[in-house]
């Protein structure tokens, strides 16, 4: 995928990297926000079933 | 202590062993399913057989539940007994045409001049944080629904007796096992599923309920996993000087009424655990079972324990507060006598 974006002109090798590590440290910052979240609460099992 | 003749097994093991068994005196059973042949099947229930009865007699499918069962009900009514596996019951949803239009129906639709002989293997169940496309029971689901007959064992002596008479029985029969109690290393276990399971082939009657505790205060009545919350429920409240009967449904289709009337005859009044929703199923059934029979039999108003009609949560303290337990029930208890 990316050695065909490349070689069609559709980005650059910088645009593919940056997109690359936003991607990464979102989904890493996404991994950290959840450990270190607290449990939730048990009883809200029971909430949000309908609109 | 172990007895020398004992031969404990898990439902895993047992289920295998009792496949393995028909295959090798009836040449018109065979398995079909998503990682059933080679890997043994998810939860082990075909493990070790497949070397026997290689690639011809136990297929490895695509991800295509309504091609292969579907296939399984041509087969069928072809002749052949089929076992066939969808491997988590929450993925009814993208075959419940194969097995609800035709696998159940096709016998009635033809006035009885086509049987429907297959058994539909299916894991039930949560516990693990698998959340909610994995870890339901639906046991209300199937067996509300006219022409299958379904079963849900709790242990590996009657897991084997069950398949046995399932791939045998001329009508098509979904066996429900629970994941909580196959023994599988990597999934923790019910130590009270493993039990003594004869070698020899031998069938269960499918329909016949079993009274697995005697006692004469309340009937708890469950299935599967909600049997061994029931018998630890049943042990601590003897050491409060209740005496508590257990009764294990084994098969809720037929559903072995008159068990479950007998023993509430008997103790008066009435808890059913049940792991499914609460709402429309097996512990509605189970109730009015008894209450449109009998009214007069019962000294205090049912309980139930059920799953809460929501879907299964992701998060452990959230799904094992909705969970039955030993705990609930013995609440649930004391909640009767209250009121």
């Amino acid at each position: 995928m990316r050695a065909k974006m490349l070689a069609d002109g559709i980005a650059t090798e910088a645009e593919l990297d940056a997109i690359e590590a936003e991607s990464v440290a979102r989904v890493e910052a996404a991994i950290t926000f959840a450990r270190e979240s607290a449990d939730p609460a048990p009883e809200d099992a029971l909430t949000s079933v309908f609109a | 202590m172990t007895a020398t003749n004992e031969r404990k097994l898990t439902i895993a093991r047992a289920m295998a062993e009792a496949v393995a068994q028909e295959m090798r005196i009836d040449p018109s059973v065979f398995v079909m399913g998503e990682d059933i042949a080679a890997l043994g099947g998810v939860y082990g229930n075909t493990r070790g057989i497949f070397d026997e009865f290689v690639s011809v007699r136990i297929r490895d499918t695509p991800i295509s539940e309504t091609a292969f069962i579907g296939a399984a009900v041509g087969a069928a009514q072809d002749g052949m007994r089929p076992v066939v596996e969808l491997m988590f019951v929450d993925f009814f949803g993208v075959c419940f045409d194969a097995i609800y239009n035709l696998m159940a129906k096709n016998t009635y639709f033809s006035g009885g001049s086509f049987k429907v002989p297959m058994v539909l293997m299916t894991s039930t169940g949560g516990g693990y944080s698998d959340a909610g496309q994995h870890s339901q029971c639906l046991y209300g689901t199937f067996a509300h629904l006219p022409g299958m007959k379904v079963v849900c064992p709790s242990n590996a002596y009657d897991a084997k007796g069950l398949m046995t008479a399932a791939m045998r029985d001329d009508s098509p029969v979904v066996y429900m096992y629970h994941k909580s109690l196959q023994g599988m290393g990597w999934l923790a276990t019910e130590p009270g599923a493993t039990v003594h399971t004869p070698e020899e082939s031998y069938m269960l009657e499918i329909g016949k309920a079993k009274v697995v505790r005697e006692g004469s205060d309340v009937t708890i009545v469950s299935l599967g996993m909600g049997v061994h919350h029931a018998l630890k429920a049943a042990a601590q409240m003897e050491a409060d000087g209740v005496s508590a009967e257990v009764v294990d449904l084994v098969s809720l289709v037929p559903l072995d009424r008159d068990t479950i009337r007998a023993s509430v005859a008997k103790t008066g009044r009435r808890i059913v655990v049940d792991e499914d929703y609460m709402s429309y199923g097996v512990s509605g059934e189970v109730i009015a079972s008894v209450t449109e029979h009998d009214i007069s039999v019962l000294k205090a108003a049912p309980k139930r324990v059920a799953y809460p009609d929501v879907p299964i949560p992701y998060a452990r303290v959230m799904e094992q507060f909705c969970l039955p337990n030993p705990d609930k029930i013995i609440a649930a208890y004391q909640g009767m006598n209250a009121a």
